[in-house]
């Protein structure tokens, strides 16, 4: 064997061990996760609020039919319950005409009472140690408007996933306008020259600034100048800052790829430069913009220190843009957050699968819209 | 320089046009010649060579057209592939001419021997003079000696007509000589015919040169 | 030469990019519902100058023009919108250049940008223009297919289509067959000359033939400069200048 065939062996096996590496550490991470996450995903995780919550709820019982309570189910209220493994008492069944749906809290708001809910208390009687017959004979025969102590249990994850799907489009709806707006300005309408070099380089270096040093901005500009507080709108705010590089460039490169003879042609049939942007240009970038959005939303669903400084880390389903209502976790937050505070390593490994799944369904949607348009334009 | 191939093939049916030019001079002077001396001898041989012209004549008109195929010739190409396509004709048919005297020539020989009209020699001269300005100018592309060769063909016009009226009174005085006369009248229309396909040639050269076309 | 009306008048016409004067001291009468073919080598000012026909030179970046065109007598540089201009002097591409739509919509292209939006006279529009373009017959069950799915030459053709959908007075065709094969290029050469009976063409041409073909009127350009204009069968059969006649015959360079 000459010594450049050994040469190009050893080569080539550097290669493959490295390729054979890198997947190899990509299969151990995906099932370290999965191993440590797939037990904790089941329908509560993916339905239910992060935190419990008790309520005190009135419900106006109806008639009712029979005494017979055997089986926990009491049709004054057309529920059924049960104890379950803590010997806490549960409502595993609701009718459909049941009274609790119609019941209100102590400000007369309707609050539903849902399957899963658990009865601490109704009336004056405390549900402690209690069995399902003297549950159910206390529930049965308590006033004709009962007061009942309910306690909706948490441990879900829907307040986060809807925080992160409620970011990622606020973040869009800001940044992919600016940015594809920007991007046609620079590559259409801005003449070349210093000025538009000293702007692309600019725009080039503001990509690689940590995230950590964006959320300290936003948490400075937004949270507290404009008294935001840790919002949504200030997370979304300062997230937009930080997608702006990216479509801007995303986008510059999907529109430099456009024949330079679609615009000659177009205004050679007299359209202005508007209609030539408008009707020629963005949509044979499209595809190109579609990819910037798409990286995008993986940015927005992996940032985790910019949001942590702007958006806060309660869970809830933020109800405002700005204030109190408007803090919200997003599931990568909440990930880091987990682990920081609880180091409960396979819940923070459920919401990673539950992340994993997300990038995935949304990568699929933009694939498929970005499909749609391609074959729209008959360029498959 | 490009068109390297198509110059060279221009250049080669240059000189093939030149080569059937001096080919019909030396038919043209062996004319003369046997026409002075009624010289059988050269006669038959003259009528030989006009074999030797016809196939020349075919190969030009051959190459002219292939080339006109294969290079698409356009502006002075095209005039002077065109040109040379009716040139050759002319230049043929005065070949044919030189065959069609050197016949009457061989049948002079068998009557009894009369005298030669006079002016013919002068007739012959401007004729000879008028060819070889033809070819000269088609060699050199010289519009000026191709202008000359139509100006002079007036001249050969003229003699014929003075040579014609001569044989007349010369048949009309003495009847023996009417078969002679008759030959010599047939060889001055032929002369005269030659230094029209000079005529022709002369004005095909000069649409060669400047792209107009000359009505005669 | 002066018994058609004269289209665009040329008047000293200078064009520098930057400190390169590309085109010098043009001076041309181009003649209404006739073929004026362009020759010349590359880089002699040929498609620039076209280019001022419609003023699509306007697109580059420092371009400096001096002297005066005229179409039908009114100064296209001063006193004429830019946008009208361009309607009325339309131009094909050298390459192929259907926008990435469907048939139909790139020869709607034009009329709807020029604001007409009704169904049934965008159809009527579409059909007319495709026909102009003998291409109607081959693409009439495929109006909704996209325009790149056809062939080169019958996207040339769409093209034109498009152009003329636009309902110019001028079509400016740039080298229009340079990428096509020769049967499409006779097809568009037989479109031209059925197009000079409503339109005044303007070609330009690497194909000597196709301009000696299709041409009324032949304008031989050189390093900015036009060296010849005349009749094609003038300039094709005797041309007065030596180096139109070293160019047409091959002997350049």
């Amino acid at each position: 064997m000459d010594s450049r065939k050994m040469k190009d062996g050893i080569l080539q096996g550097l290669i493959y061990f490295s390729t054979a590496f890198t997947v190899l550490v990509l299969v151990v991470i995906l099932g370290f996760v999965l191993y440590k996450g797939l037990p904790g995903i089941n329908l509560n995780f993916l339905t239910r609020m992060w935190d419990s919550k008790t309520t005190f709820v009135k419900v106006v019982k109806e008639e009712s039919v029979d005494n017979n309570t055997k089986d926990g189910y009491i049709s004054s209220l057309g529920i059924t319950i049960d104890l379950d493994e803590k010997n806490k008492v549960y409502i595993t069944e609701i009718e459909s005409e049941s009274p609790v749906k119609e019941a209100v809290n102590l400000k007369n708001d309707s609050y539903p009472i849902k399957k899963g809910d658990i009865i601490t208390k109704a009336d004056t009687t405390i549900f402690e140690n209690i069995t399902i017959e003297e549950a159910a004979t206390a529930l049965e025969n308590g006033n004709e408007t009962m007061k009942l102590k309910v306690v909706r249990p948490g441990g879900g994850i829907i307040p986060m996933l809807v925080s992160t799907i409620y970011i990622i489009l606020l973040s869009l709806l800001i940044s992919a306008p600016i940015g594809i707006l920007a991007a046609i300005y620079l590559n259409e309408y801005a003449k070349a020259g210093r000025l538009l070099n000293i702007i692309r380089f600019a725009i080039q270096n503001l990509a690689g600034i940590p995230s950590i040093i964006y959320g300290l901005f936003g948490m400075l500009v937004f949270v507290q100048m404009l008294q935001m507080q840790y919002s949504i709108l200030a997370g979304a705010l300062t997230l937009s800052i930080i997608l702006l590089p990216t479509i801007i460039s995303t986008t510059e490169e999907a529109l430099k790829a456009i024949p330079a003879t679609y615009r000659q042609s177009s205004l050679g049939l007299g359209a202005t430069k508007l209609q030539t942007n408008y009707k020629v240009v963005l949509p044979n970038a499209l595809p190109g913009i579609l990819v910037a959005i798409i990286l995008s939303i993986g940015r927005i669903v992996g940032e985790s220190a910019a949001l942590l400084l702007t958006a806060g880390t309660v869970a809830q389903i933020p109800t405002a843009f700005t204030g109190n209502e408007a803090a919200a976790a997003t599931l990568t937050t909440k990930l880091y957050w987990l682990i920081k505070e609880s180091g409960d390593l396979s819940g923070a490994s459920s919401i990673a699968i539950v992340l994993l799944v997300l990038i995935i369904v949304l990568n699929i949607i933009s694939k498929t819209i970005t499909k749609h348009f391609l074959a729209k334009q008959g360029n498959k | 320089m490009t068109r390297q191939v198509f110059i060279q093939e221009l250049e080669q049916l240059h000189n093939n046009v030149i080569k059937m030019g001096s080919i019909v001079e030396q038919s043209m002077n062996d004319t003369i010649l046997a026409l002075e001396n009624i010289d059988v001898e050269l006669a038959k041989k003259i009528i030989i060579r006009d074999d030797e012209i016809d196939l020349l004549e075919q190969n030009i008109e051959r190459d002219c057209i292939n080339i006109i195929a294969k290079q698409q010739p356009i502006a002075s190409d095209l005039r002077k592939i065109t040109s040379i396509m009716k040139i050759i004709t002319d230049i043929e048919r005065m070949a044919d001419h030189c065959a069609d005297i050197s016949e009457y020539i061989i049948d002079l020989n068998k009557k009894p021997k009369a005298k030669a009209p006079e002016n013919l020699d002068k007739m012959v001269t401007a004729m000879k003079k008028m060819v070889i300005d033809t070819i000269d100018s088609f060699v050199t592309a010289d519009l000026k000696k191709a202008n000359n060769v139509i100006a002079s063909d007036d001249e050969v016009d003229e003699y014929f007509n003075v040579i014609r009226d001569d044989l007349i009174s010369m048949m009309q005085v003495n009847k023996d000589v009417i078969p002679q006369c008759v030959d010599y009248l047939m060889i001055i229309k032929y002369l005269e015919r030659m230094a029209d396909h000079a005529t022709n040639i002369a004005e095909w050269i000069t649409f060669i040169v400047t792209g107009d076309l000359v009505l005669s | 030469m002066n018994d058609t009306v004269s289209k665009f008048s040329v008047n000293d016409l200078d064009l520098f990019y930057g400190s390169f004067q590309a085109l010098k001291k043009i001076n041309m009468e181009i003649k209404e519902n006739e073929i004026t073919a362009f020759i010349g080598p590359s880089g002699c000012g040929k498609s620039t100058f076209l280019k001022t026909l419609n003023r699509m030179n306007d697109l580059v970046e420092n371009v400096q023009i001096g002297g005066n065109i005229y179409l039908d007598g009114v100064d296209i540089y001063s006193d004429i919108d830019v946008i009208k201009l361009r309607s009325r002097v339309g131009m094909v591409f050298q390459q192929p250049n259907p926008f990435p739509m469907s048939i139909y919509d790139n020869v709607a292209y034009g009329p709807r940008i020029h604001g007409i939006k009704k169904k049934n006279q965008l159809d009527e529009i579409v059909e007319k223009s495709l026909r102009q373009a003998a291409i109607w017959d081959e693409v009439k069950d495929k109006l909704k297919k996209s325009a790149l799915a056809v062939s080169g030459g019958q996207q040339q053709r769409v093209c034109i289509a498009r152009t003329l959908a636009v309902e110019p007075e001028v079509i400016l065709m740039d080298e229009p067959t340079s990428a096509l094969d020769p049967i499409s290029t006779l097809k568009i050469e037989d479109l031209a000359v059925e197009l000079k009976k409503d339109y005044t063409i303007i070609i330009v041409t690497h194909n000597m033939q196709q301009a000696s073909r299709i041409s009324d009127k032949t304008a031989f350009f050189l390093l900015g400069e036009m060296i010849e204009y005349g009749d094609t069968h003038q300039i094709f059969n005797n041309p007065v200048d030596k180096k139109t006649e070293d160019y047409i015959t091959g002997r350049f360079g």
